[in-house]
């Protein structure tokens, strides 16, 4: 789930690389190439949580007894329409486990339905233009289908929403790219979302507020292959119930995201594996679970 | 790199900042006096011993403020509500410095809010506090 957006940036492989912001809460990354009008692509991610960082931000590694697993099937589809405006939509379906001492659960479902749009306001000039880099601007919209919202007596994890917030989203970002040379680029990339008030818990329940902010680079060796590296930090604000806000229940988390992608011009399809890290290190990061996950991907767009 | 780059890069980790509020939380305490929801009790909780994770027991000790009746507590209820995790003690037994909490499983290290249902006479009240679990 971690690594589901970078997945699928480098699947869409367009001009304008999409942010690697936001997964498991929504994303802005793109699918279908400029030069395509339909895209389609089939997400495998397998998530282990490592351990968790308290309130204080101390990390607590899980113990032998203990896990928390996921894994989750991401369909996504997308159309260029116009050529310069991107929209996409994302339905996912899951299994969470969670294994303590004294408790364990199940829950399997599908989660929330997610709709993006990128818009490519820019694109990088030539070297002697003034124009260097290039700007693009995206929404999101997240409705609250997921499993969560109907079935009230489980949970549906931590750090991970593939059954649901339980609450619609709203947010829009920013993506801002720069070749340094031809096989070079870097990205920078920021999203913000809204959660809007939800009654999942019986109750009158916000969620914070969401800030992705990422920076990476994207190495292409060939004309089939990229690779890519990213750094990414979130920030989700302290959630409400019944009207209180309460303290310490602020989530911040960086992670650190490798993957390599392959895309064969002629067939148009694409694939592509990515390994996704949160270090269970550094005073950074607060209130949240630290993961590996893995996903591998395959797509298909057409003109 | 361009100004552009750099100066929106400075822009978007302050918005990300202000929009999470960094400042850190105060620690959450294990011992606690508070006033209940509806003001009709005087709660005293306390934690015997450390938090952990895993099962739990504390003490909670009622007073009325004003109305005469007799003090109960009906429940115990522990929540992540980002998450939906919940916890649920599993025996309260009255005692003579008060209600004896045991069996709540607080599973998974973070903040939990800690919600207690209350009564006095035939009057519901209640008290929430937060629990850090390491």
């Amino acid at each position: 789930m971690k690594a589901r957006l970078t997945l699928a940036l480098m699947l869409g492989a367009g001009r304008l690389w999409a942010c690697p912001c936001s997964d498991d809460a929504g994303s802005a990354t793109g699918l279908v190439r400029s030069d395509e009008r339909y895209a389609l692509a089939l997400v495998a991610t397998s998530r282990h949580a490592l351990g968790r960082f308290d309130a204080l931000g101390r990390y607590s590694a899980l113990e032998r007894a203990e896990a928390e697993t996921s894994e989750e099937l991401l369909l996504r589809a997308g159309l260029r329409l116009p050529q310069r405006l991107e929209w996409l939509g994302e339905l996912g379906y899951a299994s969470y486990r969670l294994h303590a001492p004294g408790f364990v659960e199940r829950n399997d479902g599908v989660g929330d339905a997610i709709l993006h749009a990128r818009y490519g306001v820019l694109e990088e000039g030539m070297p002697h233009e003034r124009r260097l880099v290039a700007l693009g601007l995206s929404g999101l919209l997240r409705a609250p289908l997921g499993s969560i919202t109907s079935a009230r007596e489980s949970s549906f994890g931590s750090g991970g929403a593939q059954l649901g917030l339980g609450a619609w989203e709203a947010g829009a970002g920013i993506e801002l790219k720069r070749s340094l040379w031809p096989e070079l680029e870097v990205l920078l990339g920021g999203e913000a979302a809204y959660r809007f008030l939800d009654h999942v818990l019986g109750v009158a329940r916000q969620l914070g507020p969401r800030a992705d902010v990422a920076l990476g680079a994207r190495v292409l060796p060939s004309a089939w292959l990229s690779t890519s590296l990213l750094l990414r930090a979130r920030f989700i604000g302290d959630v409400a119930l019944a009207g209180r806000r309460l303290d310490g229940t602020a989530e911040r988390l960086w992670s650190v995201v490798a993957g390599a992608a392959v895309f064969e011009r002629h067939s148009r399809l694409r694939s592509s594996v990515t390994l996704s890290v949160d270090p269970p290190l550094g005073a950074f990061s607060q209130g949240s679970t630290a993961a590996a996950a893995l996903s591998v991907a395959v797509g298909y767009g057409s003109e | 790199m361009s100004s552009v780059f750099r100066s929106s890069l400075a822009r978007l980790l302050a918005a990300a900042a202000l929009a999470a509020g960094c400042s850190a939380p105060a620690p959450a305490a294990t011992s606690v006096s508070l006033v209940s929801e509806r003001g009709l009790l005087d709660v005293d909780a306390s934690f015997d011993g450390p938090v952990v994770r895993g099962d739990n027991q504390l003490l909670v000790a009622l007073r009325a403020r004003s109305e005469p009746g007799d003090a109960s507590l009906l429940a115990v209820d522990a929540s992540m509500p980002a998450h939906g995790h919940e916890a649920h003690a599993q025996s309260i037994a009255p005692g003579d410095d008060g209600f004896h909490v045991s069996g709540l499983n607080l599973f998974m290290t973070g903040r939990w809010e800690l919600s207690l249902s209350l009564a006095l006479g035939d009057q519901t009240d209640s008290v929430s506090l937060p629990v850090d679990v390491p």
